[in-house]
């Protein structure tokens, strides 16, 4: 499921590199929102990207999952990436906790489309270290789960440094990449 | 971009001073030490049994498990030089193509060799012992040895139980991939498939063995940790008891010199492959882990294999999902620091001669290879006369080379498998 990243890794950079001034601040943030023009996301949903979990090891563990439908993703468990047109919302976390340095970890994905859960999406995840020049050294496994969600296995981010998580959805024949940025 | 990541980096470390390490320095630094215990490992079910850590141990410093008796693990690996042999090639039968890695701290490795052709520890260990170059001896002459040493045939059956029925068979004999026509293939040829099977699963054992062995190389006690420690317990005294340039040296290496992005963990290795672009030694043309990830998919005893003893579980996901870096370059493995200051010459063919001329390299660049796709971490340094004095010292301070004298040389015969 994982494609190399195809994206200029300069414009990347600069994007991630910009961020990561930020990060020194605040805690590791999601630069994936380059907001298009695209249709207005969920209402419901903070419209903001919002921190990322990662690095911080006391992230809520397990969020309580709801009897039916969608979690509610605005948990602090959750990151949430505008794609880059702003069509989707791709909402992650890792369900074991923060995302940790070195070491297999897996993903839970929901892709929102117009606020509600699109399961007829094909997702692929990479990663990529802009610096670097590099990307990941396992590729992960996308499953798509009953309850429309995503389920990634095989993570692993395996340098400290800057990375770039790259969540492409393919809907029929369009496809559009949300990225975000994450400070290991 | 460039400048701009020196700079945040530059922005990102303290400035250097006699003060133990704060901020950012502080918090890298205390990622770097305790060193953990060995991580289990679930293809090998007597990777902690200290009765297969023993056969492991008499077995590694075996010289008659070699063509002419001549060769043990020990010839290249030798406990007083830290588990090198201090040549840039390593030699047994003949040369071989590159420089020995030493065994500290190894079994918390992800991949073996420079090119991570193996991922594990005791899958390892069978390379050498059927390499022409190396012991140059066989599993059909090793299973025999071990039927004939009362011993070793005592120790086996203890923990593996019985070994193969033996006396039909060749005194020498080994799959050759690639020669049809070798002698030690003509001979492996004689056995059907079901023996094949079952001496390849007592020569596992051979390797599964050693691995418990060499689980015990463990260096965890140098100056940099009891800094480490005095650091995370805010303990000044034992801050101020570490060498001065040592505590800057780390700072840099933590910082401005940027070696922890590869040199990670209290293992000082991400365990994976990069190329530094450390120039290509006289032997030349080594393709590091691309083949050896090629070669690690096609090996029959991979982690995948049937010879694993969690069933193959752990090596589908290592080995399904592996892909090669995605930076073009030749890649070979982060080695370790631990003990660096005693494992010289350096680099997969022995290229450095002395740890102040690895530090010249990294900080000059001095002839090396084209920056083609290879780690753009990898750049001019421009340290002072000082700064490179200081991770010099930083460098001494992981020796840490204490092991239980029992472990430096053969244990008595009578003990093993008692
Ligand atoms: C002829 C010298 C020689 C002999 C004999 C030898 N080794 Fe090595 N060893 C080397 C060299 C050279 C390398 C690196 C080779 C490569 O990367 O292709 C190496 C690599 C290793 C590694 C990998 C370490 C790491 O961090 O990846 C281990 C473990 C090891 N040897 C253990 C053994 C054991 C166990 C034996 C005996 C069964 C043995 N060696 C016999 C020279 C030798
Ligand atoms: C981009 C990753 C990377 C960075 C950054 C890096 N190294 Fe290395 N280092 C490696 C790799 C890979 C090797 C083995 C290269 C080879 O032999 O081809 C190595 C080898 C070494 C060796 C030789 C080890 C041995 O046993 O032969 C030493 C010493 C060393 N590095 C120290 C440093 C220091 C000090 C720094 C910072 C100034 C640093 N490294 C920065 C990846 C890196």
């Amino acid at each position: 499921m994982l494609r190399a990243p195809r994206l200029a890794p300069i414009a990347i950079g600069l994007c991630v590199l910009g961020a990561w001034f930020v990060s020194k601040a605040c805690a590791a943030p999601c630069c994936g929102g380059e907001r298009g023009s695209g249709p207005p996301l969920d209402a419901q949903l903070a419209s903001e990207p919002s921190p990322s979990p990662a690095g911080v090891p006391a992230a809520p563990a397990e969020v309580p999952e709801a009897p039916s439908g969608p979690p509610d993703f605005t948990d602090p468990a959750w990151t949430r990436v505008p794609s880059r047109a702003g069509t989707y919302l791709v909402c992650w976390r890792a369900p074991a906790g923060a995302v940790p340095r070195n070491q297999d970890f897996d993903l839970e994905v929901w892709v929102l489309k117009g606020g509600a859960p699109l399961a007829e999406a094909t997702l692929s995840v990479s990663g990529w270290m802009p610096e670097h020049g590099h990307g990941l050294l396992q590729r992960p496994e996308v499953h798509a789960q009953d309850d429309g969600s995503f389920r990634v296995t095989g993570m692993r981010l395996q340098m400290r440094g800057h990375w770039q998580l790259v969540f492409d959805v393919l809907e029929g024949s369009q496809s559009e990449a949300a990225e975000c940025a994450l400070e290991l | 971009m460039k400048l701009a990541l020196l700079l945040a980096l530059a922005l990102q470390s303290p400035p250097s001073g006699t003060p133990p390490a704060a901020g950012d320095a502080r918090r890298i630094l205390l990622e770097l030490s305790p060193v953990p215990a060995p991580p289990p490992d679930p293809t090998n079910a007597v990777y902690a049994n200290p009765a297969a850590a023993l056969l492991g141990q008499a077995l590694f410093y075996d010289a008659r498990l070699s063509a002419d008796g001549t060769v043990s693990c020990a010839t290249c690996h030798q406990p007083g030089k830290s588990w090198t042999d201090a040549k840039p090639i390593g030699f047994g039968l003949a040369s071989v193509s590159r420089h020995t890695m030493t065994l500290w701290n190894v079994a918390y490795n992800r991949w073996f060799f420079w090119d991570g052709r193996k991922d594990t520890l005791w899958s390892q260990a069978l390379g050498p012992l059927e390499d022409a170059r190396e012991h140059g001896t066989s599993r059909l002459a090793i299973l025999h040895l071990l039927a004939e040493d009362a011993d070793y045939a005592r120790a086996y059956r203890q923990i593996f139980g019985a070994l193969p029925e033996l006396a039909q068979l060749p005194h020498e004999g080994r799959p050759v991939a690639g020669e049809p026509e070798h002698p030690q293939q003509l001979a492996w040829d004689t056995l059907d498939v079901e023996t094949q099977e079952a001496v390849t699963r007592a020569f596992v054992n051979v390797g599964k063995a050693i691995a418990a062995f060499e689980r015990l190389l463990v260096s965890r006690d140098a100056p940099f940790d009891r800094y480490v420690s005095a650091l995370r317990s805010d303990d000044a005294a034992g801050s101020a008891a570490y060498d001065a340039r040592a505590r800057r040296g780390a700072e840099l290496f933590v910082g401005k010199a940027r070696c922890v992005f590869c040199h990670d963990g209290p293992s000082f290795t991400d365990l994976e492959f990069h190329d530094n672009r450390v120039p290509v030694g006289e032997l030349g043309g080594d393709p590091g882990r691309k083949l050896g990830v090629k070669r690690l998919k096609l090996d029959p005893l991979n982690s995948r294999s049937v010879y694993a003893d969690d069933g193959g579980e752990t090596g589908k996901r290592k080995i399904t999902q592996l892909v090669v870096d995605s930076h073009g370059g030749k890649s070979f493995k982060t080695p370790t620091l631990r003990n660096i200051a005693r494992t010289a010459p350096y680099m997969h063919e022995g290229q450095f001669a002395t740890l102040e001329d690895v530090v010249h390299f990294y900080d000059t660049l001095e002839n090396a290879t084209p920056e083609i796709g290879s780690e753009r971490l990898i750049q001019p340094l421009g340290l002072s006369a000082e700064e490179r004095a200081e991770l010099l010292a930083f460098l001494e301070s992981l020796t840490d080379e204490s092991l239980p004298p029992e472990l430096l040389a053969p244990p008595p015969a009578a003990s093993l498998g008692r």
